[in-house]
């Protein structure tokens, strides 16, 4: 079995808020636990607000978690000392969502991939010379981009230095934190494509976060589910897609378009609006919008429970009953597996 | 037309100064008026300071380089002061004293209020409130009447002054400086830096200072015209610079009983020698912003 290369367990952030004696808990990350390995994409999926990018900032430290372990390449990461934290840097990088403001202005695309191939691994002059040419053009790039601006380049090109940035120290795992809803759906695709081809020829783990259904089932090989800061289903694409369990999950898919003409599907339904995460009762997030509710749904929070070779959910009603038969939302030639 | 009027015809036709403040290469256009104006009128008192260095029309301490008390004429432009000492060697001479006083002072208060506030705005904490408490006694003074005290306080001398006038100015770069870092440490290129190597002061002094530079470089200008009315209402209150220094203000003080006599012309031209410049200062803030931002470069 290949290496894990990040894995966080029991990861949680809370924000204290309010003031004055009216202290109360905004949870943006209950208790998550999740692998990537080498060569592998694991794919977040939730909708705004369910605490994907706090759970990209905390693995990586930049938001410190309140609770939890995150190891990269086996080794736990802390925030002191703060050299160790940036060492960790060098198997661990990111590609953020919004190229526009992740790039230092001043700086030309020259001067930024050559910053972490200085501060990461010390190289000098002349061999980062050569590795940017060779960075530049692993992204697609042209050397006469060297040169510019952020603001000289177009949003796909910025996240092509961003994502050439990040790739610059040859990491182990990148975090992409939604790199490509920014983008226009044509540059998408490029960048897309990019990014798989780079997994291929280095071996690195992608925590890919988006909330876009389609991008999922392209490049992810596995799907976490998250809602309202806790992960709710989790398993390999093609079983997620084919089978969701959880009534977020199937909530969830059934409001995605399905690209192929003539497939119909039941439409699976939550009432209300995602909740506000301060103060949670311990209970399913889910219970106040979910039409399968039981009253022990309200009792306790429901942990994962396997549902198949991968595939778990933490759905108390669906699984309960293991001779229920499955029940997708209906488009069974949906999720088929990348690769 | 006041600066024109002082200067003799041979630097009237004066090139656009180098080496003014932050260069105004490349920007669109040229600049604006007020900004080409400054430029100007600055470049005029960098070449009379440096002229003044080399040359000028008498010793500018030489009494009785004229006769006493006469009026502007063609061997004396400005006419003599009581003790006929030629007021135009005087005011040119003047110029390299107020104009270095000026730019040191407002480089020191730049570099150590920048310094200052971004360490302030980027660790925040105890250093912060430290150093925004401190701050804050400080500012509840009026200003010039703080630096008074202070240069009271230390006794005269022209690196005092200097000294004096960066450390009254300081709080106002370290404000700036403290909010733009303090807007801008959330900001995703200072955790992209972070990323890419970065230690935390790296952060801070590399990436967000050089992007926090705009308000500062604006504020410089400003400053400095401050620098350059308070430096010249010091000389002319005779605290901080040595008697017998030729400086506007004291120029000015010594002349000023001539003006309800009739010789007007002792203190008028240093007075608009302080004008001049002040304006100067002013016009070329105003045109600052958008200079610095590469942003708006094409």
């Amino acid at each position: 079995m290949t290496a894990i290369v990040l894995s966080a367990s029991g990861l949680r952030k809370h924000y204290r808020i309010g003031a004055l004696g009216d202290h109360r808990t905004l949870v943006a990350v209950d208790d998550v636990d999740l692998e990537v390995r080498a060569g592998e994409t694991v794919a977040l999926v939730g909708e705004s607000g369910s605490g994907k990018s706090t759970v990209a900032r905390c693995l990586v430290h930049l938001v410190e978690p309140t609770a939890g372990e995150v190891r990269v390449a086996g080794e736990p990461v802390r925030a002191r000392p703060v050299a160790a934290l940036t060492r960790v840097y060098r198997d661990v990088q990111m590609v953020f969502q919004d190229p526009n403001s992740s790039l230092d202005p001043r700086m030309t695309v020259r001067a930024l991939l050559a910053e972490p191939l200085r501060l990461h691994l010390r190289l000098r002059r002349r061999e980062r010379d050569d590795r940017v040419r060779e960075l530049v053009e692993m992204v697609g790039l042209r050397t006469d981009h060297l040169d510019r601006y952020p603001h000289q380049l177009s949003g796909g090109q910025r996240q092509r230095v961003g994502i050439a940035r990040a790739l610059a120290v040859r990491p182990r795992v990148v975090i992409l934190d939604e790199p490509t809803s920014s983008l226009d759906v044509s540059v998408r695709g490029q960048i897309l494509d990019l990014l798989a081809r780079v997994q291929r020829e280095l071996r690195i783990g992608y925590l890919f976060i988006t909330h876009d259904l389609a991008v999922v089932r392209r490049v992810a090989h596995r799907v976490l589910v998250m809602y309202l800061g806790g992960i709710v289903e989790q398993g390999p694409t093609g079983a997620v897609f084919a089978r969701p369990v959880h009534p977020y999950t199937r909530a969830l898919l059934s409001a995605a378009p399905v690209p192929e003409w003539g497939v119909r599907r039941e439409r699976f339904h939550l009432t209300g609006e995602i909740p506000s995460p301060v103060d949670l009762p311990d209970q399913c997030r889910l219970v106040g919008r979910c039409p399968l509710a039981v009253p022990a749904c309200a009792h306790a929070r429901p942990p994962l429970v396997p549902v198949g070779p991968g595939h778990a959910a933490a759905c108390p009603v669906e699984t309960s009953e293991p001779t229920a038969p499955p029940r997708g939302p209906g488009a069974v030639r949906a999720g088929a597996a990348p690769d | 037309m006041t600066l024109l009027d002082k200067q003799p015809s041979t630097v009237e036709a004066a090139p656009a100064p180098v080496g003014a403040g932050p260069r105004p290469a490349r920007r669109r256009g040229g600049g604006s008026l007020s900004l080409r104006v400054g430029l100007a009128l600055l470049g005029l008192y960098l070449l009379a300071a440096a002229a003044s260095a080399v040359w000028t029309p008498y010793d500018p301490r030489e009494v009785g380089a004229g006769e006493p008390y006469s009026p502007p004429d063609g061997s004396h432009w400005f006419g003599t002061d009581r003790l006929g000492t030629d007021v135009f060697s005087q005011v040119l001479a003047a110029t390299r004293l107020d104009l270095g006083i000026t730019v040191a002072a407002v480089a020191l208060a730049l570099t150590v209020g920048a310094f200052l506030g971004t360490v302030a705005g980027y660790y925040r904490g105890v250093a912060d409130g430290v150093i925004m408490r401190t701050l804050e006694v400080l500012q509840a003074f009026p200003t010039l009447l703080l630096a008074m005290l202070i240069v009271q306080a230390v006794g005269p001398g022209t690196w005092n002054v200097i000294a004096v006038l960066a450390f009254v100015g300081l709080p106002e770069y370290l404000r700036l400086a403290r909010a733009e870092i303090l807007s801008k440490r959330g900001w995703q290129f200072a955790e992209a830096a972070r990323l890419a190597g970065c230690r935390p002061w790296r952060v801070a002094f590399g990436h967000l200072l050089p992007n926090s530079t705009g308000p500062l470089l604006a504020y410089t200008s400003i400053n400095a015209a401050w620098v350059v009315l308070v430096t010249s209402s010091l000389g002319f209150l005779g605290v901080g610079i040595r008697p017998g220094e030729p400086e506007w203000g004291s120029m000015i003080s010594r002349g000023q009983s001539g003006i309800t006599s009739g010789e007007w012309w002792i203190s008028l031209f240093p007075g608009l020698a302080v004008l001049g410049l002040a304006a100067a200062f002013y016009l070329l803030g105003d045109g600052l912003n958008d200079a610095a931002d590469p942003r708006r470069r094409r």
